[in-house]
C-alpha cells in the first residue's frame, strides 16, 4: 500500500520547504493549488478520462438494455410466489407485473439488443459493455443518486469524481478537473453534493458548468458594468499589495499561492468559454449530436461540450440527462420514457461516434446509467416503481470491451443475480479503468484511512478481458 | 515511547494472553517437525491468525464446516476440502490453494476470507508463505506454549502489549497486543506537580524542553500584530482603530498591557460567539434535518444560543459535557438543561416511509454514540460498530455498551419556555411563512371545491344518486360548524385545510358504501391539479417545522421506551406516557452491524479499557442512563475527556492542535508533538475548575502565543524544524469564512452585533438562492434573503445553516459540511474563491459601504484612504501606498465619468419546472418569494456620488489582500 496522502501537509509546509530549497517560483500550481505531489496512477491507465451520463430519476433497464421475455408472458399477473418479496419504494410490490411493449433489435457483429428506444445508442452496441447485473442500497432518489455519486446513501463522503480529482490531478491548469452540466435549469436531487468533496478539501470538488454561454461558472465574468479595463487596474493594484506585504513574510508561501490564484483566474477566465465555444464545431459534427433538432439540441450540446472538456484534459465529465429526477416513471412510462430516450439517444451515439473518429474513445471511458433501475411490476397502472435490486448501465471507450453484457438478473429483470455488481464495484472498476486502485488511493481524514469504495469493491475484469 | 509508565489499573500487560485458544486446535503428531522458525512463526502469528479469520467457518462449529475444509489441524489442511485437493501443499506457498486463496488474485480459488474487510494484509501472507515454505509445523499444544514461553520477553518488546478490556468478539482480539505508544491517550493524566503550578511560564518551559536543537526562536510580536490576532482568536472579529489606539499607547510593559487586552476581550460578548463556532464545528450544528427531506429544525438555534451563552458565562466544561449528554436527566424542570441536549439531536436524521423504521431508529444510535466519542472522548467509536476495532483498545462490546446507554433515548421537541438571555426579537416574520401556508390552504381549498365539483359530474356521468354521498357532507359540515364554535381559536385538531372530498369518502368507506358507488381519489383532477395538490400538501407540511422556530420547544430528547412510528413528517413532541408505551430496547450486540442482528446483551456501560475511572455505574433503569454515564465522561480522571478538550482550546489558539487528530486520539491518529505540554494543560485545566477563560489567560499570555510569525533564520528553521511544530515562530493563518465576512461587515461598519436569536438569512450567490431544490415529493422553498440589511448583516453564526443548501461563498471557503463532525477547518486556496471574492456581488456591497463610510468619516481622499486601511489592516498606509490608492482612485474616477451605475430589482417570484408524478406529465407553478416585496437593498451605487464608487473599486482591492485575509 502506498502511504496515505496527509492533508495537513498541505501548501504551507511543502511549500516552506520549497521556497526554501528551490525558490518560490517552483511552488506547483493549477486550479487545485494544494496538489499533492503523491497524486499519480497506480497502474498504466485505459482510460484518461471519464464522460458519465447520468439518467436522473431511473431509467427502465426492461426496456432499454434488458430484454425479458417472460415478462410479457406474465404481464398482468402478480410477481410469481418463486421470488423472494422486494421492498418497494412506493409499495407497490404487489401490483401486476407491467408488460414492456418494446420492439429489440440485435446490433453489430456481437448482436447485442437494444430496444426502439434507443436506435442510435443501439448502432454503437460494438463499443459497449452493458452490465446488466447492477445493485445498489438506495431505495429513494436522494439515497440512490448519492450513493452512485459517492458510493453511499449517506450524505457527507466525497463524489467519485472528487476522488478522481485528488488522485490524478489536473492536466489542464486552467480549467477545472471535474464538471458537471445539466440539461435544465433544474439540479439533480441532492443537489451540488452529488459533485462534492465531502471531508477532503473543496480543491477537488466538481464544478458545474450552467447552461449561459455568458457566464458558464458561477462569478466567472466581471460584475455587470465593470469594464475589463477597470477590473484588470484594480487586479494590478492587488497584486502590487500583495506583493510588498508577501516580500515583509517571505516564509509564507501561502501568500504567493494567493496571488497565483488570482493570475489563475483570470486566465481561466479567457480559457473557459473558448472550451465550451462551439461556433468551431462543423455543421456536420452538430449534427451527429443533434443540434440541428430541438428535442436533442440540449443534451446534444451537454455531449459537445463534454467532448471538447476532455480535448483539453478534464477528467471528470459528468452529464445529467432528466436532470431533476425526470426519468423518475411512476406513471406514464410510454411517454416519459419516449420523450427522455429521444433528447439523450442521438446525441449519445453522436458523442461515442464521436470520440471513435477522433481516436479519443480508446481513452475516454464513457458510462450511461441511472441512480437505480425500474421494477417489472407495474405502478399507477402504467408506470414502474424504483428498482434498487437489479439494473443496467453501461460503459464504452477507456478499454472497456464493447458488444457483450456482464451479468444477469432474474428472469423478470427483479434481482441481479449473476456477476453481481454492488456501486461498490462499479466505483472499483471506474477508478481501475482510469489507473487507480480503490484500495490504494487513500485519504487520511481524522487518522481514519478513507478509501473512495469505503474498502469494498472490485474490478470486474470482463469489462476489459470479455 | 511514554512519557510516563502506563498505570497498572488501566493498562495491564499479560504475557501470553492467547494460550487458551491452543485448545480448539487438536494436537498433529504427523506434524514434521522443521525447523524452529517456522515453529515459532506458527506459535506467534499462524495459530493467532487462523483463529481470528479462518475459525468462524472452517472448525469452530464441526456441524458446519464451511467448504468441508476442517482448519483445526495440520491433518485437515493436508486433507483439504470438498475440492478434495490438498489445502496445504508443504513447501510450496504458491501451490497451496489455502495461499491462494488468501491472496485474492487467483483464479481457480475464490478469496478467503470472502469479506473483504477481513482479507489478510500483506504481512500475513508473507507469515503464511514462509509457515508453508519452512514446512508448515504444527507443534502440539505443551510444544506451543513452551515456544511461547520461550519467546515471551521478546515478543513482548516486539509486539507491545495486551490491554484489559469487556466482552471481545474473539480472544485473538482479546489478546491482540499494542504498541505503548498508540495508548498514550488512556494513561492517567499526571497530577500536576509543585513548581509546576507557574501559569504561562510552564508552557514556555515545556515547548522550550522540545524546542530542537539549534533554532532561535522568533521575537515577540509587534503590538498592532498582537491585537489582531487576540482580537480574531477570542472574538474571530478584527480590532476596531481605537482599540488599536489604546493598546498601542498604553504605557504599561508588553506582557502586562497585552493581559488587559486579552481580559477585555474575555469580557466581550462576541467572545462566545467565536468559541460557539469552534464546538458547533465539532458537534456538526445545521438548521435543517438532511437526507431526503432536509426538514428544517426550527428549534435549533436555541441549542445554538446554549453554547454561545455556556462560553460567555464560562460555564465549567465538566458541566458544559453534562448538560449536553444528560440534561434532562439532570432537571427536566430547567429549559436550559432541555435546551442543552440538542447535542444529541445534531446529526442527519429522518424517518420516511420509504424505510423500516427500526434502521432509522439504529442510524440514530450509531451516529449518536460515535458523536459523544468524537466530541468528547476523541475516540471515533464506529469503527467498532461491526467488529473489534481494528486498531485499538475498543471492543464491539464497548460500542454496544455505550449504545445501551441511549437506547431509552428518545428524540421530541420538547416544551421549553423562552429564557430571560434568549434573544426573541423578529418572530413578525412569520407572516412570511403565514402567507405561504395561506397560498397553500387556499389552494387546496380549490382543489377540494373542484373535486366536489367533479363528483357530482361522476354520479351523472355514471346515473348514480349522490344522495349518500350529499347527505355525507351536509354531516361534516355540520361537525366543523360545531368544532369551530366549541374551539374557535384552537389549532389543535383543526386540519389545515378543507378536505370536504376525502372526508365524505372516508365516511362513506366507514358506513360501507361499496367502493365503486361514490368517486375515486382524485377524481376529475387534471396533471396540474396533481401537482399543485402535491405541492400544497408536502409545502404545509414543511412550513410546519419552519414555524416551530417562534415556538417556546427545544430540539432535546427524553427518556423512555421506543414509540412504535412509522414516518415522520411533523415535529415530534413529547408522548404522554413515555414510561409505559413503546418498546423498551434491549441492546444486543448487532453482528457485522446489522440492525436485526441478535448477538450477545450488552448492558449500559463505558469504555472498558477506561472502566477503572467510573464511580457511579449506569443503571439498568429507563430514567439516569445517560446521567450515570456523562459522570465518567466529566470526570476529573478521565484522561481521554480532559486531553481531548485541552487539545482543542490549545489548537484554538495556534490553529495546530498537540495532538494533530483532535477527534481521534487512537493509534491511527497523530501522536502528540508535546506530550508533557498536552498533559500539564490538561490537569490545569481541571485544576482551574474546567474553566476555558483561565485556559485562554494561561495560553495567550506565553511567550509562545505572543511570537512573531517572522522568523530571523528561516533557513535554520526548515531544516531544523520541517513539520513546523517547534513553536519558535507563530503560524499564520488564513481567516475562517465566516471571519472573513464577519470581518468585512466588522470594517463596514455595517455589522449588527446583537446576540443569539432565530436564524438569519442574508444574501447568498442568487443562482443558488433560487436553485430548484428538490426534496422528497417537492421543492423546498427558495433562499429568500431577510428583507432588512440589519437583519441580513448579523454574524455568520447566525446565518440558517440547511444541510442541502450551503452558502457558496461559504463553502469555497472551507466551511465544513455538517454531515461529520470537524475537527479542524482547512485553508485551501483555490481559484473559484477567487470568482467570489473579486467578481461576486457580496463583496462588490461591501466595497461600496466602506467606501461610502471612509468619506463619510474623513475631510480629504488621503484621510479616507488612511482611514480605510486603519480600518482595514489596523495600521495606516505607507507613503507609497497612499500614493497608489490616490491615483488609483482618481483614474477609476476618470475612467467611469457619468456613466449610469446598474440597479438590480429583486425577483417576487420563480417558476418550477417538474414532471408530475401520478401522471407522468410535465408541470410547472410560481413560487411567491414573500419576504422580497419589502426588500430593503444594502448601499447601491446609485445612492453616492461617483467619487465614492470610484473609491469603491480600492475598497474591493483591499477586502481581496493576503494582510486582510491572513492573521499574524
Amino acid at each position: 500500500m502506498s502511504p496515505a496522502i496527509d492533508q495537513s501537509t498541505s501548501i504551507s509546509r511543502r511549500a516552506l520547504l520549497q521556497s526554501s530549497g528551490m525558490g518560490l517560483g517552483s511552488v506547483a500550481l493549477n486550479w487545485m493549488l494544494t496538489r499533492d505531489a503523491a497524486a499519480q496512477a497506480h497502474h498504466r491507465p485505459l482510460a484518461k478520462s471519464v464522460i458519465w451520463l447520468f439518467m436522473e430519476g431511473g431509467p427502465s433497464h426492461l426496456d432499454l438494455l434488458d430484454p425479458k421475455p417472460l415478462l410479457n408472458k406474465l404481464a398482468g399477473k402478480p410477481l410469481p410466489s418463486s421470488f423472494r418479496e422486494p421492498i418497494t419504494a412506493m409499495g407497490e410490490k404487489n401490483a401486476p407485473l407491467l408488460e414492456s411493449p418494446r420492439t429489440w433489435k440485435q446490433y453489430g457483429e456481437s448482436g447485442m439488443p437494444a430496444s426502439d428506444w434507443i436506435p442510435n445508442i443501439g448502432e454503437c452496441m460494438d463499443d459497449i459493455a452493458v452490465i446488466r447485473s447492477c445493485w445498489t442500497n438506495g431505495i429513494n432518489h436522494a439515497g440512490g443518486v448519492c450513493q452512485m455519486n459517492t458510493c453511499i446513501n449517506f450524505a457527507g463522503r466525497p463524489s467519485l469524481g472528487s476522488w478522481v480529482n485528488y488522485g490524478l490531478g489536473s492536466a489542464n491548469e486552467n480549467l477545472p478537473s471535474f464538471v458537471v452540466m445539466c440539461d435544465s435549469a433544474a439540479r439533480p436531487v441532492n443537489g451540488p453534493r452529488n459533485w462534492g468533496s465531502g471531508f477532503m478539501p473543496a480543491t477537488y470538488q466538481g464544478v458545474r458548468i450552467n447552461g449561459t454561454d455568458a457566464e458558464p461558472i458561477s462569478n466567472l465574468n466581471f460584475p455587470a458594468g465593470y469594464s475589463g479595463e477597470r477590473m484588470e487596474s484594480k487586479l494590478a493594484l492587488l497584486k502590487q499589495f500583495n506583493q510588498s506585504y508577501a516580500a515583509l513574510h517571505p516564509q509564507q508561501t501561502e501568500l504567493e499561492a494567493r496571488i497565483r490564484s488570482y493570475e489563475l483566474a483570470f486566465r481561466m477566465q479567457a480559457q473557459a468559454p473558448e472550451a465550451l465555444d462551439l461556433s468551431q464545431e462543423t455543421a456536420e459534427t452538430e449534427a451527429m449530436y443533434g443540434l440541428d433538432q430541438k428535442e436533442t439540441e440540449t443534451f446534444g450540446r451537454n455531449c459537445l461540450r463534454a467532448r471538447r472538456m476532455v480535448e483539453r484534459g478534464v477528467r471528470f465529465v459528468q452529464l445529467y440527462s432528466g436532470t431533476g429526477s425526470k426519468w423518475d416513471s411512476h406513471a406514464g412510462i410510454e411517454k416519459n420514457h419516449s420523450n427522455l430516450c429521444r433528447s439523450m439517444d442521438k446525441p449519445v451515439a453522436g458523442l461515442l461516434k464521436d470520440l471513435k473518429q477522433r481516436g479519443l474513445l480508446d481513452e475516454t471511458l464513457v458510462i450511461w446509467g441511472g441512480e437505480f433501475g425500474r421494477t417489472p411490476m407495474s405502478e399507477k397502472g402504467d408506470g414502474r416503481d424504483h428498482n434498487p435490486t437489479g439494473f443496467s448501465i453501461w460503459m464504452a471507450g477507456g478499454g472497456v470491451k464493447g458488444g457483450q453484457a456482464i451479468g444477469a438478473t432474474d428472469e423478470l429483470g427483479l434481482y441481479a443475480i449473476e456477476d453481481k455488481m454492488h456501486v461498490h464495484d462499479i466505483h472499483a472498476s471506474i477508478l481501475w479503468l482510469m489507473g487507480l486502485d480503490n484500495m490504494k488511493l487513500t485519504y487520511n481524514h481524522k487518522g481514519r484511512i478513507e478509501r473512495p469504495t469505503i474498502n469494498e469493491g472490485h474490478f470486474q475484469k470482463k469489462l476489459i478481458a470479455g | 515511547m511514554l512519557s510516563h509508565p502506563p498505570h497498572s489499573r488501566q493498562v495491564a500487560t499479560f504475557a501470553f494472553g492467547w494460550f487458551c485458544l491452543f485448545s480448539s486446535f487438536i494436537a498433529a503428531d504427523e506434524a514434521p517437525r522443521l525447523d524452529s522458525v517456522a515453529r515459532e512463526l506458527f506459535v506467534r502469528r499462524i495459530a493467532p491468525m487462523f483463529e481470528e479469520k479462518c475459525l468462524a467457518c472452517h472448525g469452530k462449529d464441526v456441524e458446519d464446516i464451511k467448504g468441508g475444509l476442517d482448519m483445526r489441524s495440520l491433518s485437515g489442511l493436508l486433507k483439504g476440502g470438498d475440492s478434495e485437493s490438498p489445502a496445504v501443499v508443504i513447501g510450496k506457498a504458491e501451490e497451496s490453494p489455502i495461499y491462494l486463496a488468501a491472496t485474492r488474485t487467483h483464479d481457480a480459488w475464490s478469496a478467503m476470507p470472502p469479506k473483504d474487510a477481513d482479507r489478510l494484509y500483506a504481512e500475513q501472507l508473507t507469515w503464511m508463505k514462509d509457515w508453508i515454505a519452512g514446512g508448515a509445523p504444527w507443534p502440539n499444544d505443551s510444544e506451543a506454549q513452551a515456544i511461547a514461553i520461550a519467546n515471551a520477553e521478546k515478543w513482548n518488546a516486539e509486539d507491545g502489549v495486551v490491554v484489559k478490556t469487556t466482552g471481545a468478539l474473539s480472544e485473538a482480539w482479546a489478546n491482540r497486543r499494542y504498541k505503548p505508544e498508540g495508548l498514550w491517550a488512556y494513561q492517567e493524566v499526571p497530577q500536576l506537580k509543585d513548581g509546576q503550578r507557574n501559569g504561562s511560564d510552564q508552557i514556555d518551559v515545556l515547548i522550550a524542553q522540545r524546542m530542537p536543537v539549534g533554532i532561535r526562536v522568533a521575537p515577540q510580536a509587534d503590538r498592532t500584530t498582537l491585537i489582531r490576532r487576540a482580537t480574531f482568536d477570542l472574538t474571530g472579529l478584527p480590532p476596531i482603530p481605537t482599540e488599536v489606539d489604546d493598546f498601542l499607547n498604553d504605557p504599561r510593559a508588553e506582557n502586562v498591557a497585552f493581559a488587559s487586552v486579552i481580559d477585555r476581550l474575555l469580557a466581550s460578548p462576541h467572545y462566545g460567539e467565536r468559541m460557539a463556532q469552534h464546538w458547533l464545528d465539532v458537534v456538526r450544528y445545521a438548521d435543517s434535518s438532511g437526507f431526503a427531506n432536509d426538514y428544517e429544525r426550527g428549534n435549533a438555534w436555541r441549542y445554538r444560543d446554549y453554547v454561545v451563552n455556556a462560553f460567555n458565562t464560562d460555564k465549567p466544561y465538566d458541566q458544559f459535557v453534562r448538560e449536553q449528554i444528560a440534561g434532562d436527566e439532570i432537571d427536566s424542570s430547567n429549559p436550559e438543561l432541555l435546551i442543552a441536549t440538542g447535542f444529541l439531536r445534531m446529526g442527519p436524521w429522518e424517518l420516511t416511509g420509504m424505510e423500516v423504521a427500526k434502521i432509522a431508529r439504529q442510524r440514530f444510535l450509531d451516529d449518536v454514540v460515535n458523536s459523544v466519542g468524537e466530541s468528547f472522548l476523541a475516540h471515533s467509536l464506529q469503527c467498532a460498530r461491526c467488529h473489534d476495532h481494528k486498531f485499538d483498545p475498543v471492543p464491539t462490546h464497548d460500542f454496544y455498551s455505550i449504545q445501551a446507554v441511549f437506547a431509552t433515548t428518545q428524540l421530541a421537541e420538547r416544551q421549553a419556555p423562552f429564557l430571560e438571555r434568549e434573544n426573541v426579537e423578529g418572530f413578525e416574520e412569520r407572516k412570511y411563512l403565514e402567507l405561504r401556508r395561506a397560498e397553500h390552504q387556499n389552494m387546496l381549498a380549490m382543489l377540494d371545491a373542484k373535486l366536489l365539483e367533479s363528483a357530482q359530474a361522476w354520479f351523472r356521468e355514471r346515473g348514480l344518486s349522490p344522495d349518500k354521498w350529499n347527505k355525507a357532507l351536509e354531516v361534516l359540515e355540520k361537525k366543523t360548524a360545531d368544532t369551530d364554535s366549541r374551539a374557535p381559536n384552537t389549532n389543535a385538531k383543526r386540519r389545515d385545510f378543507s378536505d370536504r372530498f376525502s372526508s365524505a369518502r372516508a365516511l362513506l368507506m366507514k358506513e360501507g358504501v361499496p367502493e365503486d358507488q361514490f368517486p375515486p381519489k382524485f377524481v376529475g383532477f387534471a396533471p396540474q391539479d396533481y401537482g399543485n395538490e402535491r405541492v400544497a400538501r408536502k409545502g404545509l407540511e414543511r412550513i410546519k417545522w419552519e414555524l416551530d422556530r417562534y415556538e417556546p420547544y427545544a430540539i432535546a430528547v427524553y427518556s423512555g421506551r421506543t414509540p412504535k412510528m412509522t414516518s415522520v413528517y411533523a415535529p415530534l413532541r413529547m408522548p404522554k406516557q413515555p414510561l409505559q408505551e413503546g418498546e423498551l430496547e434491549d441492546t444486543c450486540i448487532l453482528t457485522g452491524g446489522d440492525p436485526f442482528g441478535t448477538g450477545p446483551k450488552v448492558k449500559p456501560g463505558v469504555l472498558s479499557v477506561l472502566a477503572g475511572v467510573q464511580k457511579v455505574p449506569v443503571p439498568e433503569s429507563i430514567d439516569g442512563r445517560r446521567k450515570a454515564f456523562a459522570e465518567w465522561v466529566a470526570s476529573d480522571d478521565n484522561p481521554l475527556t480532559t486531553r481531548a478538550i485541552a487539545n482543542r482550546i490549545w489548537l484554538w489558539h495556534f490553529d495546530q492542535a498537540i495532538a494533530g487528530n483532535p477527534n481521534n486520539f487512537g493509534s491511527t491518529g497523530k501522536k502528540p508533538t508535546h506530550p508533557e505540554l498536552l498533559d500539564w494543560l490538561a490537569a490545569t485545566f481541571v485544576e482551574k475548575g474546567w474553566s476555558f477563560k483561565a485556559m485562554h489567560r494561561v495560553i495567550m499570555n506565553s511567550e509562545a502565543y505572543r511570537r512573531s510569525a517572522k522568523h530571523p533564520d528561516l533557513k535554520a528553521l526548515a531544516d531544523k524544524d520541517p513539520t513546523g511544530t517547534s513553536y519558535a515562530v507563530f503560524k499564520p493563518r488564513r481567516l475562517t469564512a465566516e471571519e472573513l465576512r464577519d470581518a468585512m461587515l466588522t470594517v463596514t461598519g455595517e455589522l449588527n452585533p446583537v446576540l443569539g436569536g432565530i436564524p438569519n438569512r442574508p444574501e447568498i450567490n442568487m443562482e443558488a438562492a433560487l436553485q430548484p431544490r428538490q426534496v422528497m415529493g417537492t421543492f423546498a422553498a427558495a433562499w429568500t434573503p431577510n428583507p432588512l440589511p440589519q437583519q441580513r448583516h448579523r454574524r455568520s453564526l447566525y446565518a440558517l445553516k440547511t444541510r442541502g443548501l450551503p452558502d457558496p461563498l461559504q463553502e469555497v471557503f472551507n466551511a465544513p459540511s455538517p454531515d461529520f463532525s470537524c475537527e479542524r477547518r482547512e485553508a485551501s486556496t483555490v481559484t473559484p474563491q477567487v470568482f467570489s471574492l473579486f467578481n461576486g456581488q457580496s463583496t462588490q456591497s461591501r466595497a461600496l459601504a466602506l467606501a461610502n463610510r471612509a468619506v463619510k468619516e474623513t475631510r480629504s481622499d488621503e484621510e479616507a484612504i488612511t482611514r480605510l486601511f486603519m480600518l482595514t489592516f489596523s495600521r495606516p498606509p505607507n507613503a507609497d501606498e497612499l500614493q497608489s490608492c490616490v491615483s488609483h482612485w482618481r483614474d477609476i474616477e476618470a475612467l467611469i465619468g457619468d456613466a449610469k451605475p446598474s440597479t438590480q430589482k429583486p425577483p417576487l417570484e420563480v417558476r418550477r419546472d417538474a414532471i408530475e408524478e401520478n401522471t407522468g406529465e410535465k408541470f410547472s407553478f410560481n413560487e411567491k418569494l414573500h419576504a422580497y416585496a419589502e426588500f430593503v437593498p444594502d448601499l447601491q451605487p446609485t445612492d453616492v456620488p461617483v467619487h465614492t464608487r470610484a473609491l469603491a473599486d480600492v475598497c474591493l482591492a483591499l477586502l481581496n489582500t493576503n494582510e486582510f485575509a491572513y492573521v499574524y
